[in-house]
């Protein structure tokens, strides 16, 4: 009999979740119950590197594993981005009907890694580094008082940010050149521009705008420094692990710099009785 | 032996657990408070262990260890003690869960025997009584019989057993006290009404399976099985009768429950037993009063008395209708 019956579902379990991360995110940097940092107060059951993040996995038989509520603080302060996931069996996921506790995991941004009976393992939903992790109830709270249009946008932009930040951060990217576009066509039907004046670059968009509507600068300005902020992170790959990680961690405070320039110029519009047609696939 | 420890901090990945640690389960929900707490405030007490080699093996705290181990702690506070004797390691462990927080009876259960081996090593063979088993290992004697219950469970429901431990509490069905509540009443039953049980695995699943249907609401009403066996000998049921009824209840494809059967046919007899036990005792109270002439009852004895006097009157008259 064994000293731990829990042992053996665990050993199955994380053999299974293990087997998974390596095939899925390949076997560099792969450690057993060793230490991420010293500065992280938590040794996950493994982690592995997934390019310039780090992959650390937990595997409890619980879907509220305390340690992931103690070492919150440590990731998001640690220097490079630790994506956060909890490996459990199969049975333990099904027995949460209401799904309570697997959404609270969700919104804190840990993912979850199920593993049946015969070792197989199933990634139920996704994650990324947890400094970079917002919920949708944050969101919603972010997006208030924006235009539904907008909003739909952003929500769906957040369910790319969701799995692929640098993925997310583009398409938020492209909310804020069409609401720039939607400015131009907006300034020439006013006479306040000529439609010669309309360029194909957004940057250039901002900067016939930004020469005629005087009260309307810092808004303007505001999109110009995104772009340049911005649009390249989301759009090149970075060209070195530094690279790659800066970008990663730029983009949640990308995403709520879009959001933040959309509003401004939603209300700059609103100011200039400009009515705005946007164009967003 | 305490005389000569000594506290050291030591690396948690120098310290390995205890072989001999009885205990089986170790359950997250369990674990997280005591997490919660080691984060905060570090840990309070320390872990006793004893050193070996290069490594140091735990004699207690082994939950402790566990969790400064997964919160990457650098070094934990030691009792380092001298390495016990097999028996004393083991013994150790015991006394120190019997003072503190009660381990799972199968988590006793399964570390009895081999008290008992080493207690036999030291004494030349001689195997502890029940008394010695239950002064060495702190365990009162009530303990160590439920745990010899489950030490007699078959394989399979050792197996069914430890499967449901292994679950966090919460989605726990079946219990260590149902299967030792069980095992006693089938005992029971088996002894004084032998033609009851035929095959007594099929009594078995018969119990489980209306347990988990929740047919048997209450692991208490297995008590009430046994009083259905003794029925026969203690309040003069015929066996038939009795045979037939624990019958019904270890078929497992009816509905019938346990307290069902016992509440209309048992229960007025047990409560007649009772009652004829309590009016034997005012009887024996009335009857030098009634003979040698002591002083008469008064205040509200006699007016109970009084009371008790026209209800028996009533009742006889009644039982004389019925020809009784």
């Amino acid at each position: 009999m064994s000293t731990d019956a829990n042992a053996i579902r665990k050993a199955r379990i994380e053999s299974g979740a293990l087997e998974f991360c390596k095939q899925r995110f390949g076997r560099s940097g792969v450690k057993t119950g060793e230490e991420i940092h010293s500065s992280i107060s938590w040794r996950p059951t493994f982690h592995l590197n997934k390019g310039p993040v780090i992959f650390a996995v937990e595997v409890e038989e619980s879907l509220d594993p305390m340690i992931l509520k103690l070492v919150v603080n440590d990731i998001l302060h640690f220097n490079r981005p630790i994506t956060v996931c909890l490996a459990c069996s199969l049975e333990l996921f099904q027995s949460d009907p209401k799904q309570a506790k697997i959404k609270e995991l969700r919104k804190n941004g840990v993912g979850l890694i199920t593993v049946d009976e015969s070792g197989d393992a199933v990634m139920q939903f996704p994650c990324i580094p947890l400094a970079q992790h917002f919920s949708e109830e944050f969101l919603s709270e972010k997006l208030r008082d924006l235009p539904s249009r907008l909003k739909i946008a952003f929500q769906a932009a957040h369910q790319t940010f969701s799995v692929n930040p640098g993925q997310g951060l583009q398409e938020a990217g492209q909310i804020v050149e069409a609401i720039v576009a939607a400015m131009g066509e907006a300034a020439v039907k006013s006479g306040a521009l000529t439609a010669s004046k309309i360029k194909s670059s957004a940057a250039e968009t901002i900067d016939s705008l930004y020469a005629v509507l005087k009260q309307q600068r810092a808004a303007l300005g505001g999109a110009r420094s995104f772009a340049k902020t911005y649009r390249n992170t989301a759009s090149h790959p970075a060209r070195s692990a530094k690279g790659a990680m800066t970008k990663i961690n730029l983009c949640r405070d990308g995403f709520f710099e879009a959001v933040r320039i959309c509003r401004e110029l939603s209300e700059a519009a609103r100011t200039l009785k400009y009515s705005l047609r946007l164009h967003l696939v | 032996m305490s005389k000569s420890a000594l506290l050291r901090h030591i690396s948690p990945d120098q310290i390995v657990r205890n072989s001999d640690n009885p205990r089986l389960f170790f359950r997250p929900e369990e674990m997280a408070t005591l997490m919660a707490s080691i984060k905060k405030f570090g840990i309070q007490v320390p872990v006793t262990v004893y050193e070996e080699g290069d490594a140091y093996v735990l004699i207690d705290g082994e939950r402790r260890w566990r969790c400064a181990s997964k919160l990457n702690l650098k070094a934990i506070p030691a009792m380092v003690q001298p390495k016990p004797s097999p028996l004393d390691n083991l013994l150790l462990m015991f006394n120190i869960h019997a003072l503190r927080e009660q381990w799972d009876y199968l988590t006793i259960a399964n570390k009895l025997p081999q008290v008992i081996i080493r207690f036999a090593d030291q004494n030349f063979g001689r195997k502890p009584n029940e008394i010695e088993l239950s002064e060495i290992t702190g365990l009162s004697r009530g303990q160590i019989r439920r745990c010899r219950f489950l030490l007699d469970l078959p394989e399979k429901y050792m197996q069914i057993l430890l499967e449901e431990l292994a679950l966090p509490k919460p989605r726990q069905q079946l219990s260590e006290d149902f299967f030792i509540e069980m095992e006693r009443a089938l005992r029971t039953v088996t002894n004084r009404v032998p033609d009851a049980v035929l095959d007594i695995d099929v009594a078995r699943d018969a119990l489980i399976e209306k347990f988990r249907r929740n047919i048997i609401g209450n692991i208490t009403d297995l008590r009430k099985l046994s009083k259905i066996a003794t029925s026969v000998e203690n309040v003069g049921v015929q066996e038939q009768e009795a045979r037939r009824a624990i019958g019904e209840i270890l078929t497992p494809s009816n509905e019938i429950s346990i307290q069902t059967v016992f509440s209309t046919h048992f229960e007025i007899r047990y409560d007649e037993r009772k009652l004829s036990l309590n009016l034997q005792s005012i009887a024996d109270f009335l009857e030098p009063i009634a003979s040698n002439g002591n002083a008469p009852p008064a205040g509200e004895f006699l007016t109970i008395l009084r009371r008790v006097h026209v209800l028996i009157g009533k009742v006889l008259k009644k039982a004389d209708e019925h020809g009784r």
